[in-house]
């Protein structure tokens, strides 16, 4: 077709309904959450104790930081400064898996205490920090999930970046992109504190 | 603990059917949504669209905003399934109601997303065969948004006997009631609309009218079911099966044969045999409530549902209503036979067979590639009738 | 592309914006050291909200963006404190 139609607005509106239901879908995961605080506020303060605040601050900033550059790479590529775009996306996808490395060690220690899911450790303990801890991997679980699909994203747009494809005049998929990686970025600014602090 | 959790049928499997399924209303909602916003054509002002439109546009932000609890819900019986985490399950400290609110935080708005478009079906029938401007054309289109905004506050109203808080009981009883003013403001608008208008019977308009009749039953029985006090002595009865299929065959299914009677021409360029259809519509409006009205009655008297035999005392009514299925089933073959027959060989029709004023009337039947030939022009309001262009063999 | 909509934010802005999100994580981790009971979690949700909000406004480009936008994430975020705050009608009082 000839007469190529390009909504900027459009598809950025788009982006956000999608991200729309994004919230939602952990809005479930945070009923249950503030349901089960509820019930069990004294289990949850106890377990929450053995999560490791420095683990989770650490991915804190890890996260936040690599939204700062998320954001920047947006700025750089609207001034048409294609290499500093791919350098600050570069930075981004970096901290993304400084993130998911990080999350891999907090678990992995989990495990090897023999706390996961249905473990016979786990079931030992009090139903409220069953609870916890069903929630706590179930709902970083998720989260990492989406790291991981956003670090994948973010890998595509640099070869767009490479090739131009994303440019100063076009550069709608990178904010999209962009806007995805906050939302991330977005839930794991509640999950820190309802994990880690709220003990 | 929620039986999907545990049964050793291959629950698994389908609910990622159903994720995946939701995917698809989430975009179709997306897309609608930003279709709505970012494609109108600029004389296209929100007071010119078609209340179909807008019916859509409140159905596609409950898609949006709805369907993610579903998607979250069926994800959590996977990983239960999977990993046994335990959050609806008690004996590790979980709480099974959860898991009702979670499923009937999407699945009352569910019933929206099927029964808001059918609304909107039947507002553009109305006036077209009453050929007279639609009363309370504002009030229509904020009340879809109303049912849109009020079907997220009354998810409970499915739960009165599961064990929840009498406190959720009364405020979910009493928010219940206040979906009944949207649609109720419909409802009089519609009949306001007919009054005095120079109404022609065509089948499209016995369907909406037959509509509007049904999904009132429906609607009015939804009432005795939102009260908690009278809830519980019908709950899990047949009366609430015969109250649903008031509204969902009722309302979704005869709004959904309605816009396929309405806008068939406009799809093939070709009329169905009109006699036939309305030889088909009284078979189906008969069967339909002798199948159906049984059911409030001997749910009433106390046939619960879900079971596949019954005392003596329900023997007459469950006759009835399966000898209704059987006129409801001839209906439908019926209907359907002179659908598809017509589809190759009805006679044909030109641009507006009905004479209804919105834009769809003024491009060739079956439209053409991109709908329009050359840009449309928007000349009249989408209910305004003076003037309009009707096909010759019609009039 | 048009230039419609096409809001340049420097660079000094979102280190600006980075600054006081880094200020307000440690701010949060500081308060949950200190035992004030069920005012701590009202705290860390004060602060965590306020954090989501500069990064909604700001690295999601919100503030720059169209009213339609800005309504349409106020629906959302009420439709999902309706469906929270709701469900506690049945826990709260059980």
């Amino acid at each position: 077709m000839s007469n190529i139609h390009k909504d900027y607005i459009g598809s950025k509106f788009g982006m956000w309904l999608f991200l729309f239901t994004e919230i939602l879908l952990f809005g479930g995961l945070f009923i249950l959450y503030s349901t089960y605080l509820h019930k069990y506020p004294a289990e949850f303060h106890l377990a929450g104790k053995e999560l490791n605040v420095y683990f989770g601050g650490g991915n804190t900033v890890a996260l936040v930081t690599s939204s700062l550059f998320m954001a920047m790479s947006i700025s750089a590529i609207q001034k048409g400064d294609k290499r500093l775009a791919i350098i600050f996306l570069g930075i981004t996808l970096a901290l993304a898996f400084v993130f998911l490395i990080n999350k891999y060690f907090e678990w992995g220690a989990k495990f090897h205490h023999g706390i996961y899911p249905d473990s016979p450790t786990l079931l030992q303990r009090p139903k409220g920090e069953i609870i916890f801890f069903g929630l706590y991997f179930v709902m970083t679980g998720l989260h990492g999930i989406h790291v991981l699909v956003g670090a994948s994203i973010i890998i595509y747009v640099l070869f767009m970046l490479k090739n131009e494809k994303v440019n100063k005049d076009d550069f709608v998929l990178l904010e999209n992109t962009g806007l995805y990686w906050h939302l991330v970025d977005l839930i794991w600014i509640y999950l820190f504190p309802l994990f880690y602090l709220i003990v | 603990m929620p039986f999907s959790e545990f049964t050793t049928t291959n629950v698994s499997v389908a609910v990622i059917g159903v994720f995946i399924l939701g995917f698809s209303s989430i975009l179709t909602g997306l897309n609608f949504i930003t279709t709505v916003h970012r494609l109108k054509m600029p004389e296209m002002k929100w007071t010119k669209m078609p209340l179909f439109v807008w019916a859509l546009y409140a159905t596609a932000w409950i898609q949006v905003l709805a369907t993610p609890i579903l998607g979250i819900t069926v994800l959590l019986i996977f990983v239960e399934r999977m990993f046994g985490i335990g959050l609806f399950d008690p004996a590790k400290g979980g709480d099974p109601i959860l898991y009702q609110h979670l499923f009937w935080i999407y699945s009352h708005p569910a019933v929206y997303i099927m029964v808001v478009p059918a609304m909107g079906v039947v507002t553009e029938i109305i006036p077209t065969f009453a050929r007279k401007h639609i009363f309370g054309y504002k009030a229509i289109a904020f009340s879809s948004l109303a049912i849109a905004f009020a079907g997220s506050l009354v998810w409970a109203h499915h739960m009165y006997t599961s064990g929840m808080s009498d406190t959720a009981v009364l405020i979910f009883s009493f928010l219940t009631f206040i979906v009944a003013i949207p649609t109720a403001i419909k409802v009089f608008n519609w009949v306001a609309t007919l009054y005095k208008g120079s109404i022609v019977i065509e089948p499209p308009l016995l369907y909406a009218l037959s509509f509007i009749f049904l999904f009132s039953i429906g609607g009015l029985t939804g009432l005795i079911l939102g009260s908690a006090g009278t809830d519980i002595h019908v709950h899990d009865t047949y009366f609430v099966v015969g109250h649903f299929h008031y509204t969902i065959f009722g309302g979704t299914g005869f709004g959904f044969f309605g816009a396929m009677h309405y806008w068939f021409p406009k799809i093939y360029g070709r009329m169905y045999n009109k006699k036939l259809a309305v030889i088909s519509w009284a078979i189906l409006f008969v069967g339909f409530n002798i199948l159906y009205f049984p059911m409030l009655v001997i749910g009433m008297m106390g046939m619960p549902r879900r079971y596949y035999d019954y005392l003596p005392q329900y023997h007459t009514g469950h006759l009835i209503s399966t000898i209704g299925s059987w006129i409801l089933a001839t209906g439908l073959l019926l209907m359907f036979y002179n659908l598809f027959k017509s589809i190759k060989h009805g006679e044909k029709v030109g641009k507006s067979p009905w004479g209804a004023a919105t834009l769809e009337w003024t491009t060739p039947s079956p439209p053409p590639t991109l709908n329009f030939v050359g840009e449309p022009k928007l000349t009249r309001g989408p209910y305004d009738y003076k003037g309009v262009e009707e096909d010759e063999q019609y009039t | 592309m048009s230039a419609e909509n096409k809001h340049i934010v420097s660079y000094k802005t979102f280190v600006s914006v980075w600054v006081i999100l880094m200020f307000l994580t440690a701010v949060t981790v500081w308060i949950a050291k200190i035992d004030l009971g069920f005012l701590n979690v009202v705290a860390a949700l004060t602060v965590a909200t306020t954090k989501a909000l500069i990064v909604i406004l700001f690295f999601m480009h919100l503030k720059y963006e169209n009213r339609l936008f800005k309504i349409s994430v106020f629906i959302t975020f009420l439709i999902l404190a309706i469906f929270i705050g709701f469900t506690f009608f049945d826990v709260a009082y059980r």
